[in-house]
C-alpha cells in the first residue's frame, strides 16, 4: 500500500517536473489570433460603407450601393435576409434604420440596400433625397434571423412579401438562384399598383430560368388594364398558389397590418405557429393602433424624460421632452445636451444594443417584443421600442 | 502626455482596485472585495453582466446562454460554500432561488443502452452496484476514495494556505496521489468492466479531456461535489445569477460600467497604475484584477517590456482547451410528448471516449454531446406548451481560425444539423417538425463574447501537468496584477471559475495587507 502511495506521488512529481521542462523549451510567440482575424471579419464592431450608385426602382424607392469604404477591411459576410443598422446624421440628429441587403449574399465587394421613401419620416426621405454617389456612412455588422435555416425549414418556402419587403426575398432568391439550391419555392407579393412592384424585370427573370420558383404578384389598388390578382394576400388566394401547407415554412415581410392579416389568414389554413416567420415588426406607424395600447392615454400629452449620464468626469443629469407616442430613443436622439450616444441596430427590440436602465416610470412596448425575464425584474429597457406613457428617469451612468 | 501615454485629462477617478471583467470570475473577485469592505471599480465591455452565464432571446423563447447543473449549492441542511457565499452577499435566500435538480444525469448510447444515473452519495453508489453487481467492491472503493478526496480538499479549505505538503501527504494522501494520475489510470484500480467506465466518465464533457488524458483531481472532486451537494438552476437562469451578484455588489458599494473596454493596463515602475478604456477615459488604480484570460491581459493589454518571459512561458506553454459548439432550439411541443426524460442528457455515438475527444479536432458533427431539456425542473423557462433544448458539444477552436468567412455560415448550419440528426437517432425520431427556433453558437461566437483565445470555455487543458495544483495562479504578470477566471486556479465551470475570483481577490487583500501594493 504504502508502495503505491509513493508510485503514485512520483507520478505527480514527473508531472510537475515535466511542466518546468515544458516551459523551459516553450518558444515566445510574438502573436497570437486566437480566432481575433476570423471575429473581426465576421463580426465587425462597425463598417464603413461608400456610396458607389444610385439607382430609381420605383417614383418612390431608391436602391443604394456600397462598398467598404475602408480598403483593409472587407464587407462582412451575411446570409440572405439580413439586415445592416444604417446610421445617419440629420442636422445633428444622430440615429439609425434597419435596412435589408437586397444583393446576393454570394459576393462580398459591394452591398446594395433599398430604400422607400416614407412620407412623414425623418430618415427614409433624408436617404431618398439627399444622398449622393461618395457619401460615407457607418453600418452595423449584418443581423437578423430571418435566413434559410435547413435544419428545420425543410424544402418547400412560402415567402409573403408585401411593398418594400421584397427586399430580403431578393437577396435570398438570388441566392438560391445563384446556387441552384433544390428548394421549392412560392413567392406571393403584394403591392399597391402596377408601378410599384419592386425588381419585376429581374424576378420575371428568374422565374423563367429557374422552375423551381414561382412568383404571384397581387395589387392591392390595380389601375384598369391589370390581368393578374387583385385584393388583399388572403388565404384563398395563398392556398390557390401553393395548394397545401404541408411541410411548407412562411417567411413573412411587409408593414404591420399586414402581418395581422396575413397571420389571421395562416391560421385560418390551420399553420402551426413554429411554421411562420415574422421579420423584426420595426417602429409602428401609428402606436395607438398596436394590440395593448392604453386607451385611456392622451396622445398629445408631452412627457419629461429626466436622464442622467457621464460626461468625462463628471455625471450630469438633463431633462428632456418626449412624446407618449414616439419611441424613447427618438427623444434622447434629438436632444443636444445628452453626450453619449446610445448604439442602435434593428430598432424593433430584438439585436438589445440600445439596453437601458430605467429607474422609474412606466412604458408602452408591442406585445411581440420578447425582453429578458431578468431585465424586466431589474428594470432594463429597449428604447428604440419603449414609449413612455408616464415620465421617465432613465439612468446611463452605467455605461 | 505621459509615460504611459493618455491623456491627463481624460483621467476620471481613482480606485485601490479594478475588476477588469463582469463575468464569473470576475463577479466572485468584485463580490468579495466589497464583502470585505474595498471600494471597487468593475468594468464590462458588454451592456450586460455574466460573460457566459448570461441569456438571449430568439422569438418567444428566451435561451440559457451556458449553465447546465450549478455545483456547489447544496440544501437548506447541507450549503455548498458558494450558496454560502451567496448568503453573505445577501442574494440567498431572499432573491433568488434555486430548484434542484432531481437526478444526475441520462445517457443514451447509439446501441440504444439508455441509463439515468441518479444523485446523491449512497443513490449513485447503489444504481452502479445495481448495473454492474460483479463491480460491487471496487465501486465502494471508488466511493470511498472520492469521499477521502472531499475530506482532504475540505481539510486544504480550512487551512487557508497555512498546511505543509508532509500532512497533505500524510493525513489525506489520496490528494498527491491523484493529482499526477489520468482518470483511466486512476480506474484502474478500482474496475475491469469498461462499461462502467464509461458511464463514470459521462461528464467528462465538462472538463474537456477524455478520461486518459483528464487530471483524475480534476475530475473526482467535480464529481463529488455533485454527490455531495448535488445540482441546482436559478430561478431567472443564470443571467438571473450574474444579475443578482452585481446588484449586491452595487449595494456594498462597489461601481460597475458597463460598456467599457479595457484597452490597456498602464504601467509605472513595473507596476499597475491603472486602466485605459477604449474612448479614452482612464482609471488609476493600484491593482487590476483580470477576468480577462490570462494570454489577452497579458499580451495585448500591458506593455510588453513590463512582462518577464518566464510569465509568458508559464501562459503559452499549457495547450489551449476546446470551445464549444450549441444549437438552442426552441420547440412548439412539449417535451413530455417527446422523450425527453431527464434535464441533463448525455448523447454518445460510441463508448471510446478518446475518439470521441479525436473528432473535436475536425470541422465534423460530434460523436459525444450533451442535451439539456430545463422544462423538467424549471416548467417556465419556455412559453407553455414549449420546450427549450441545448445541445452543447466541444471543439477545437483553431479549426476556425483559417476557414474562409464566407463558409463559416455553412459550416456552422451543416455541424448544427449533425447535432440535430444526433437527437434523432437517439431520442426524439420527429424533433424537426416541431422546432421553431434553432440558432448555433459556434467557437468563434464564444470568442466574440468572451476574447477567449480560442473561444476556449474552460481555459487551458486539464492534463495531468496542468491540474489544479499545477494550474496557472492568481498572480499575474507584474505586481498589482492579478488573473481570475477558468484559465486560472481550479479551472473551468461555474463554481470553479466564481472561487478563482475569490481566490484572486484574497491574494490581493493579502499583498495589501502585507504592504506590497
Amino acid at each position: 500500500m504504502e508502495k503505491e502511495i509513493m508510485e503514485d506521488v512520483k507520478k505527480y512529481q514527473k508531472a510537475e517536473k515535466l511542466k518546468k521542462k515544458r516551459e523551459e523549451v516553450a518558444p515566445l510567440p510574438w502573436y497570437y489570433d486566437g480566432l481575433e482575424n476570423l471575429s473581426n471579419r465576421i463580426h465587425p464592431e462597425k463598417q464603413s460603407l461608400l456610396v458607389t450608385d444610385i439607382e430609381f426602382l420605383s417614383h418612390d424607392t431608391k436602391l443604394f450601393r456600397f462598398v467598404s469604404a475602408k480598403l483593409d477591411k472587407p464587407l462582412a459576410p451575411f446570409r440572405a435576409g439580413m439586415y445592416v443598422g444604417l446610421t445617419v446624421d440629420i442636422n445633428g440628429v444622430r440615429t439609425s434604420r434597419p435596412y435589408s441587403l437586397v444583393s446576393s449574399p454570394n459576393q462580398l465587394s459591394y452591398y446594395e440596400l433599398g430604400v422607400r421613401k416614407k412620407e412623414g419620416g425623418f430618415v427614409s426621405p433624408f436617404l431618398f433625397e439627399n444622398v449622393k454617389i461618395g457619401d460615407i456612412f457607418e453600418v452595423t455588422e449584418p443581423l437578423g434571423n430571418l435566413y434559410y435555416n435547413p435544419i428545420f425549414h425543410g424544402k418547400d418556402l412560402v415567402f409573403i412579401a408585401g411593398g418594400c419587403g421584397i427586399t430580403p426575398f431578393m437577396s435570398m432568391l438570388r441566392d438560391i438562384s445563384e446556387k441552384r439550391l433544390p428548394l421549392n419555392i412560392w413567392l406571393i407579393f403584394g403591392s399597391l399598383t402596377e408601378r410599384d412592384i419592386l425588381f419585376r424585370g429581374e424576378l420575371e427573370d428568374i422565374q423563367k430560368r429557374r422552375s423551381n420558383i414561382k412568383i404571384k404578384y397581387i395589387l392591392s389598388e390595380p389601375t384598369p388594364g391589370w390581368k393578374g390578382e387583385c385584393g388583399f394576400i388572403s388565404k384563398e388566394k395563398i392556398l390557390s398558389e401553393i395548394a397545401s401547407i404541408e411541410n411548407k415554412y412562411f417567411f413573412i415581410v411587409g408593414n404591420r397590418a399586414m402581418y395581422q392579416f396575413v397571420d389571421e389568414e395562416l391560421k385560418a389554413l390551420g399553420v402551426p405557429k413554429h411554421r411562420v416567420y415574422y421579420e423584426a415588426f420595426g417602429v409602428p406607424d401609428d402606436i395607438t393602433r398596436v394590440m395593448g395600447w392604453p386607451r385611456e392615454i392622451d396622445v398629445s400629452k408631452k412627457v419629461q424624460i429626466t436622464v442622467e449620464f457621464r460626461h468625462h468626469a463628471s455625471k450630469e443629469k438633463i431633462v428632456i421632452e418626449g412624446s407618449c407616442i414616439e419611441p424613447l430613443l427618438n427623444s434622447l436622439e434629438r436632444s443636444k445636451e445628452l453626450k453619449v450616444e446610445i448604439a442602435s441596430g434593428c430598432r424593433s427590440g430584438e439585436c438589445a444594443y440600445c439596453r437601458t436602465k430605467m429607474v422609474s416610470g412606466k412604458i408602452f412596448v408591442p406585445p411581440e417584443v420578447t425582453i429578458r425575464e431578468v431585465d424586466k425584474d431589474f428594470s432594463y429597457i429597449h428604447p428604440c421600442i419603449s414609449y413612455p406613457i408616464t415620465d421617465i428617469h432613465l439612468d446611463l451612468t452605467l455605461t | 502626455m505621459n509615460i504611459n501615454n493618455y491623456d491627463e485629462s481624460r483621467v476620471i477617478s481613482k480606485y485601490p482596485v479594478i475588476v477588469i471583467g463582469a463575468g464569473l470570475g470576475g463577479l466572485g473577485a468584485a463580490c468579495q472585495l466589497v464583502l470585505r469592505g474595498e471600494k471597487v471599480l468593475l468594468l464590462e465591455k458588454h451592456n450586460v453582466p455574466g460573460g457566459f452565464a448570461t441569456s438571449f432571446v430568439r422569438g418567444r423563447f428566451e435561451f440559457e446562454g451556458a449553465l447546465h447543473e450549478l455545483s456547489d449549492i447544496g440544501t437548506k441542511n447541507n450549503k455548498g460554500t458558494l450558496y454560502r457565499f451567496l448568503e453573505r452577499l445577501g442574494i440567498v435566500p431572499n432573491k433568488l432561488e434555486f430548484v434542484q435538480v432531481p437526478e444526475f444525469y441520462r445517457s443514451v448510447f447509439s446501441d440504444g443502452y439508455d441509463i439515468t444515473i441518479p444523485l446523491g452519495m449512497e443513490e449513485y453508489t447503489n444504481k452502479l452496484i445495481e448495473l454492474f453487481p460483479s463491480e460491487k467492491r471496487g465501486i465502494e472503493e471508488f466511493i470511498e476514495m472520492c469521499k477521502a478526496v472531499l475530506a482532504g480538499i475540505l481539510f486544504i479549505a480550512s487551512k487557508g494556505g497555512r498546511f505543509t505538503p508532509q500532512e497533505v501527504l500524510k493525513e489525506h494522501p489520496w490528494i498527491p496521489r491523484i493529482s499526477g494520475l489520468t482518470l483511466s489510470e486512476l480506474y484502474k484500480k478500482f474496475f475491469k468492466d469498461e462499461k462502467l467506465m464509461a458511464v463514470i466518465s459521462q461528464l467528462w464533457g465538462y472538463i474537456g479531456l477524455p478520461p486518459s488524458r483528464t487530471n483524475a483531481y480534476t475530475y473526482i472532486a467535480m464529481l463529488i461535489f455533485y454527490l455531495n451537494w448535488g445540482a441546482a438552476f436559478p430561478i431567472g437562469r443564470s443571467h438571473s445569477l450574474t444579475t443578482s451578484m452585481v446588484k449586491a455588489f452595487e449595494e456594498l458599494g462597489g461601481e460597475i460600467r458597463y460598456n467599457a473596454l479595457v484597452d490597456r493596463i498602464l504601467v509605472e515602475d513595473g507596476k499597475v497604475s491603472g486602466v485605459k478604456l477604449l474612448n479614452g477615459s482612464v482609471y488609476l488604480c493600484k491593482a487590476v484584477i483580470s477576468n480577462v484570460n490570462p494570454i489577452c491581459t497579458t499580451m495585448k493589454m500591458l506593455p510588453q517590456d513590463v512582462v518577464p518571459d518566464s510569465y509568458k512561458k508559464m501562459i503559452y506553454t499549457p495547450e489551449i482547451g476546446p470551445s464549444g459548439f450549441s444549437v438552442y432550439i426552441g420547440l412548439n411541443a412539449s417535451y413530455r410528448d417527446l422523450g425527453f426524460t431527464a434535464h441533463e442528457t448525455f448523447i454518445n455515438d460510441l463508448y471510446d471516449t478518446n475518439k470521441a475527444f479525436e473528432n473535436f479536432k475536425k470541422l465534423e458533427s460530434p460523436k459525444y454531446m450533451v442535451a439539456a431539456c430545463y422544462n423538467h425542473i424549471y416548467e417556465d423557462i419556455s412559453p407553455p406548451g414549449t420546450t427549450q433544448l441545448v445541445l452543447t458539444t466541444l471543439q477545437m477552436g483553431k479549426l476556425w481560425q483559417n476557414i474562409a468567412p464566407d463558409q463559416y455560415f455553412h459550416l456552422k448550419d451543416k455541424i448544427a444539423d449533425g447535432m440535430v440528426s444526433l437527437v434523432e437517432n437517439t431520442i426524439c425520431p420527429e424533433i424537426r417538425d416541431y422546432i421553431e427556433v434553432a440558432v448555433a453558437a459556434t467557437p468563434l461566437t464564444y470568442y466574440r463574447y468572451s476574447k477567449n483565445m480560442e473561444g476556449a470555455i474552460y481555459g487551458t487543458t486539464q492534463d495531468v501537468t496542468n491540474g489544479p495544483l499545477l494550474r496557472l495562479k492568481s498572480r499575474g504578470a507584474i505586481p498589482g496584477l492579478y488573473q481570475v477566471g477558468a484559465w486560472t486556479n481550479f479551472g473551468g465551470g461555474f463554481s470553479t471559475t466564481l472561487l478563482s475570483g475569490r481566490i484572486g481577490a484574497g491574494l490581493y487583500l493579502g499583498d495589501k495587507i502585507k504592504g506590497r501594493i
